[in-house]
């Protein structure tokens, strides 16, 4: 296994020019430099990570291909990645962090479509110049993992839901079954949001996170709980015909709007 | 048929209480799938309490899912690599072996001088115990696996997929000189044991990959076959004509066809037969009239394991929820239950006051059979090594890791992966206080202090 020591961050050209000039001046002004540069490492530290990051962690059996894009947007560090072979490209890996030379990149969401991980999903790396080594964490378990610098970074645009009409606000409702158990379902639409309540055995609350309206579709979205509805929607009949999606299952779903006061 | 054959087949109390006065040639017997047709899964000898060590290993060309049965010395068991073994049970060295024409994941039965197996090239044979030459054969519709559209989410969902989990086929019980074994071809049939001529067959309507249970209605001369099909629904056909006397019905799963199906086989003690399902349910049922005593709910859970019934108890391992459970075997209510880490498939086997249980982690556990407190794990070489991140750093399946798409063979891919681990599918056969255990990793092994 690849050690997980962390070399520092080579300094900035401009931080090291201004170390070596304050260099005979008092040791207190260097140290309050760095406790600031600790603290809150500055966005500029960010772009020596900056690129497209491709590699591998050499899991024993199975080597993966990892590419990590990582750019500075609106004044943060983010990180993009595309697991070659397992449906991923461009997925966010959120809250990226860089401190002091280690790059510490999370994967969780990524994986957790059997339920939250046991374990965190991670990537831990020490940077050098061109070259990251580290290791790639998953189930408990760790590997080395290696990514060298390609070139830019080509981040992924963040998708955008789309306002929803005014004719479509309002709750609707409807019922569907899995396994002859009966769900009711409670749709609830607003401009900026969509989420929805089923009652079957249990309780179910899902937010959708992916809203796209079209002339006369309207597509719903929780890629947390692998939830899907697609559906055309009718403004005379007040009816939602969809698709609903819901894991490994697949159903038609009409969902009729609630008469307004 | 000699009288003494039937008692020991269908008096399982009384072979036992025959064995234990002294009757040598039964002592080392134990020839069928989970030691009689009436798959009680009691051995007569124990295991051990504390941690075994490899014996000896026994190398085959594939994956072995047949569990083990043995008489006089000699374990015989079915390899994916499409052979029947014999091994010496002392020193694994091979008797004969005999070429079949496809996977054998079917448990031999060994009576009257004969083995007898099944294969998936959809024949049934008869094979000489002490040479391997083959005596008969009986070809059947042919072998197939469970499928349907769209099996448990796999994707597309309107293309037909075979089960990757159905890995186990019939395993013959033999009684009174028939052979009664379930076919991939929806059948049950019965053989004379002497030519292989079918006595009967009836159609289930669906694959029969679960064992039959052979056994007498109280004191009469009624014995009935008892067998379920992947369509849910358990069957009690009359032993000697083949006619139905009963039927039970378990859960259906029209949409994913996941939490559906008799994978389990049933066990019969006294006037019950206890029997798990896909459904998520284990079931007791009247013998004589199939009708519903109790079942017990695992929540989601598949019930592969075939239940054991031992001084009053149930016991039955479950897949997803990885639980061992004991029950009351009178009334379903729960005793005990210990968590294992990963699916078990394979029937707990009862030996001394030692529970063993094969897990498809690639292990084996040993559990205290009152307490259900673990003695001890055994886990096979590829488990341990544990290429590609098949289990997580606590042996259990990585499941967001194999599992990345469910699309086209990329699930059937990763099921696949999971068993490279060694799964243990087969039932542990305990022999003169060695185990004997065939593993996914192509090995047999002997365990013994």
């Amino acid at each position: 296994m690849t050690s997980t020591a962390s070399p520092r961050l080579p300094p900035a050209p401009h931080l090291h020019a201004a170390l070596q000039r304050a260099a005979p001046r008092a040791t207190l002004a260097r140290a309050l430099v760095l406790a600031a540069s600790s603290l809150a490492w500055p966005a500029w530290a960010d772009a020596t990570v900056h690129g497209r990051w491709e590699g591998r962690a050499e899991i024993a059996g199975a080597p993966m291909p990892l590419v990590v894009d990582l750019a500075t947007v609106d004044g943060r560090l983010r990180a993009w990645a595309t697991f070659p072979g397992r449906g991923l490209k461009g997925a966010v890996l959120p809250s990226p962090r860089l401190e002091q030379g280690l790059l510490l990149l999370d994967a969780s969401p990524l994986l957790a479509h059997f339920g939250p991980p046991r374990a965190p999903v991670q990537l831990q790396l020490a940077v050098q110049g061109s070259q990251m080594t580290g290791q790639w964490r998953q189930a408990g378990l760790q590997a080395p993992a290696t990514l060298v610098r390609t070139g830019a970074a080509q981040p992924e645009p963040d998708p955008h839901n789309t306002p929803l009409d005014a004719a479509l606000h309002g709750t609707w409702r409807g019922s569907y079954a899995i396994g002859g158990v009966p769900r009711q379902v409670t749709l609830t639409l607003t401009r900026d949001a969509a989420s929805m309540h089923i009652v079957g055995r249990r309780e179910l609350r899902v937010r959708f996170d992916r809203i796209e309206q079209g002339e006369q579709f309207l597509t719903l979205v929780s890629t947390e709980l692998g939830m899907s509805l697609e559906g055309r929607w009718r403004t005379a009949s007040g009816a939602y015909e969809a698709t609903f999606v819901q894991g490994p299952y697949e159903l038609p779903l009409t969902l009729q709007r609630e008469a307004r006061p | 048929m000699r009288a003494p054959r039937c008692l020991r087949e269908w008096f399982a109390p009384l072979v036992l209480v025959a064995a234990c006065a002294g009757l040598a040639d039964e002592a080392l017997s134990q020839g069928q799938f989970r030691g009689d047709a009436m798959r009680s899964g009691a051995s007569r000898d124990a295991a051990p309490r504390a941690e075994p060590r490899v014996g000896w290993r026994f190398a085959t060309g594939d994956r072995i899912v047949s569990s083990a049965v043995a008489n006089r010395g000699v374990v015989f068991f079915g390899s994916d690599d499409g052979h029947v073994y014999a091994l010496d049970a002392a020193t694994g060295t091979q008797r004969w072996k005999h070429r079949t024409g496809g996977p054998v994941p079917s448990t031999p039965a060994v009576a009257d001088g004969r083995v007898f197996v099944a294969s998936y090239d959809g024949r049934i044979r008869a094979l000489d115990e002490r040479t391997g030459a083959l005596v008969w054969s009986f070809t059947t519709r042919g072998e197939r696996r469970f499928e349907a559209r769209g099996l448990h989410g796999f994707l597309p969902r309107h293309q037909t997929i075979a089960d990757p989990f159905d890995v186990y086929l019939s395993s013959p019980a033999v009684a009174e000189g028939t052979v009664y074994i379930g076919s991939g071809d929806g059948h049950v049939y019965a053989l004379d044991a002497a030519t292989g001529l079918p006595r009967w067959q009836f159609d289930t309507g669906e694959v029969v990959h679960a064992s039959p249970a052979v056994a007498r209605i109280g004191t009469g001369s009624e014995a009935l076959v008892v067998v379920g099909s992947w369509n849910g629904r358990l069957f009690a056909l009359d032993a000697r004509s083949g006619a139905e006397r009963w039927r039970f019905q378990a859960g259906v799963d029209p949409l994913i066809f996941n939490q559906q199906g008799f994978q389990s086989s049933p066990t019969i003690a006294g006037d019950t037969v206890y029997v798990g399902c896909r459904d998520a349910h284990v079931y007791a049922l009247d013998l004589a009239s199939g009708r519903e005593k109790w079942r017990f709910s695992t929540g989601a859970s598949w019930v592969v394991s075939t239940p054991l019934v031992k001084d009053g108890r149930v016991h039955f391992a479950t897949s997803d929820t990885a639980l061992v459970h004991a029950l009351d075997a009178a009334t379903g209510r729960p005793l005990w239950q210990q968590a294992e880490r990963a699916f078990m498939f394979g029937s707990p086997v009862s030996a001394g006051d030692v529970l063993l249980q094969g897990v498809l982690n690639g292990s084996v556990v040993a559990l205290d059979a009152a307490s259900g407190q673990p003695l001890w794990r055994w886990q096979t070489e590829a488990a341990r090594r544990n290429d590609g991140w098949v289990l997580d750093a606590e042996g259990r399946f990585n499941s967001a890791w194999l599992f990345a798409s469910p699309w086209r063979e990329r699930p059937l891919a990763a099921v696949e992966r999971q068993f490279s681990v060694g799964s243990v599918f087969a039932t542990p056969l305990v022999l003169d206080g060695a185990i004997y255990i065939g593993s996914a990793d192509g090995h047999f092994y002997q365990l013994r202090r």
